[in-house]
């Protein structure tokens, strides 16, 4: 099953290959399109839907994507669903509605998401730091869907979106980091208050709305309209390039200030990762952020970024009870989430 | 229905008066509207900014005008542009030309322009180009009947319609 493919192993992007991958987690490029004359989605209606489904179907082949790699959300279980949600392919707002799915390259670094918010949402996920790249699959990708779908196109507006939060490019670029020290020295606040200044935002791992977990935060331009993609890419790359400057640096202050303190900390999470019985997702991934910042200072030389990725995405809640084969409730969860961790940190020496 | 007003062209405002306390509905055409000078305004304000800062839809109904609330309907859809102002979506592309008026003003808030700079689709950008090279036809036929060399104009006014033919006209 093309599903089951798709999800036996943690996607690509979780590998710490790219640019300053033990900071950044990943760079991620999306555009917005929508088909013209077509009502958007959430006017469309369950026909028009089926029909844009159908052409997706049609034209992936040319786009690059194996057909049969299409997961409709109508044939998801709520375990494989919030499977998908967690590995960022589609969103919880439109999980069991009709029409909808996505479309999914092997790996997932590149996936189009049909008929949440817009009819398209052409994604492609990097590891590390790496918005230009990202961009550039999404902009081929885009390109190849453009020689045979006729975009909603305005001269004026540039491409039309349901929400006028997204027209123009229809470009986000958003950069998953890791800012653990900026956190310890206070300094977090005044950065998210300058990156809102300069028109980006900044937001917790699962994207809108959602709270800050284990130090991560996805920052990602506000504006769509009236600059150009490579103006787009070109100042988030420099505004984070600066966040990842700041956080360099607060940790070396760190180290030279408080270094028994920070040591002191990394140590105690391991501690409880190797030997903690219940574990729950909020109490995992802050421990686990001091042990990647523990990586980061060279304090720690195991488990690797690799293990630490896989982890985040294996003990959430549905990758958890898929393997576990069965719906769980949360003191059973962090069982297991427990066991799961302790095994991996079993060789990690304090 | 009729606009209410010159009663010859279709209504697609729905302007809503409150007048005291009692609300009088008008259905008028929208060069009614903007002879009688009903346009809707929207002004800057914090509020919004903080509201769209987060990419949710908002709540634009705080900044029209109080007494005067002319609602448009989109002409593609249905869509009132009161519904757009509850919900922050629109209901498919043509509601950006139907909601023109308010639509500048709007992006400007949000963007900080309102002029795609941006890349264009690729059948669409073929276009472009097309278009380009039908405007220095244009100049040529221009220069030559000034000129009065008429064969080569009328031969420059065939390459014009051939290439007008070959625009693709999907571009709302």
């Amino acid at each position: 099953m093309m599903f089951e493919s798709i999800i036996r192993s943690i996607p690509d992007w979780m590998c710490p290959e790219g640019d300053e991958s033990d900071i950044v987690i990943s760079s991620r490029a999306r555009v917005a399109r929508n088909i013209t004359g077509y009502p958007f989605a959430h006017r469309a209606g369950v026909e028009k839907l089926a029909e844009i489904v159908d052409m997706v179907l049609d034209i992936s082949e040319s786009a690059g994507f194996d057909p049969a790699a299409f997961i409709r959300n109508e044939s998801l279980d709520a375990l494989h669903a919030s499977m998908l949600v967690e590995r960022h392919l589609i969103s919880p707002n439109h999980v069991a509605s009709d029409g909808r799915g996505v479309l999914v390259r092997q790996g997932e670094c590149s996936s189009i998401l049909v008929n949440e918010e817009d009819h398209f949402r052409v994604q492609s996920i990097c590891s590390g730091f790496n918005p230009l790249r990202a961009w550039e699959e999404v902009d081929s990708i885009d390109d190849r869907l453009a020689r045979v779908i006729p975009f909603s196109f305005s001269r004026q507006y540039g491409y039309l979106t349901a929400c006028p939060t997204n027209i123009g490019t229809g470009l986000r670029i958003s950069v998953l980091i890791h800012l653990p020290a900026l956190v310890l020295t206070n300094d977090i606040q005044r950065m998210i208050r300058s990156a809102a200044q300069i028109g980006l935002t900044v937001r917790g791992y699962y994207g809108e709305g959602s709270d800050v977990v284990g130090n991560l935060f996805q920052i990602s331009n506000r504006i769509s309209l009236g600059k150009t993609e490579r103006e787009i890419v070109e100042e988030i790359t420099q505004a984070v390039e600066r966040i990842i400057e700041y956080e360099k640096r607060a940790a070396e202050t760190l180290m030279r200030e408080a270094k028994s303190q920070v040591e002191d900390k990394i140590y105690r999470s391991v501690g409880i990762l190797k030997s903690a019985r219940v574990l729950s997702t909020g109490e995992f991934m802050n421990l686990s952020s001091a042990v990647r910042l523990g990586l980061f200072l060279d304090v720690l030389s195991r488990p690797d970024i690799y293990s630490l990725n896989e982890l985040v995405v294996l003990t959430q809640p549905g990758h958890l009870q898929t393997r576990q084969g069965q719906t769980l409730d949360s003191t059973d969860r962090d069982v297991i989430r427990a066991n799961i961790v302790r095994e991996r940190f079993i060789d990690v020496r304090i | 229905m009729k606009c209410q007003i010159c009663r010859e062209k279709i209504a697609n405002i729905v302007f809503t008066k409150i007048v005291n306390n009692e609300k009088v509905i008008l259905h008028i055409c929208s060069e009614c509207a903007k002879k009688k000078g009903l346009t809707i305004e929207i002004t800057s304000s914090e509020t919004f900014n903080d509201k769209y800062s987060t990419h949710e839809p908002a709540d634009f109904g705080d900044h029209l005008q109080e007494d005067y609330t002319p609602d448009v309907i989109c002409r593609g859809c249905g869509l009132a542009l009161s519904e757009f102002k509850k919900t922050g979506y629109f209901g498919c592309d043509q509601c950006y030309v139907s909601f023109e008026l308010t639509l500048p003003n709007i992006l400007k808030q949000i963007h900080g322009s309102a002029v795609h700079q941006g890349k264009v689709p690729l059948n669409l950008a073929g276009d472009i180009e097309l278009k380009k090279h039908l405007r220095a036809l244009r100049v040529r036929l221009q220069r030559c009947i000034e000129a009065e060399e008429y064969e080569r104009a009328a031969e420059l006014r065939d390459k014009i319609s051939s290439i007008e033919g070959k625009i693709v006209k999907h571009d709302v």
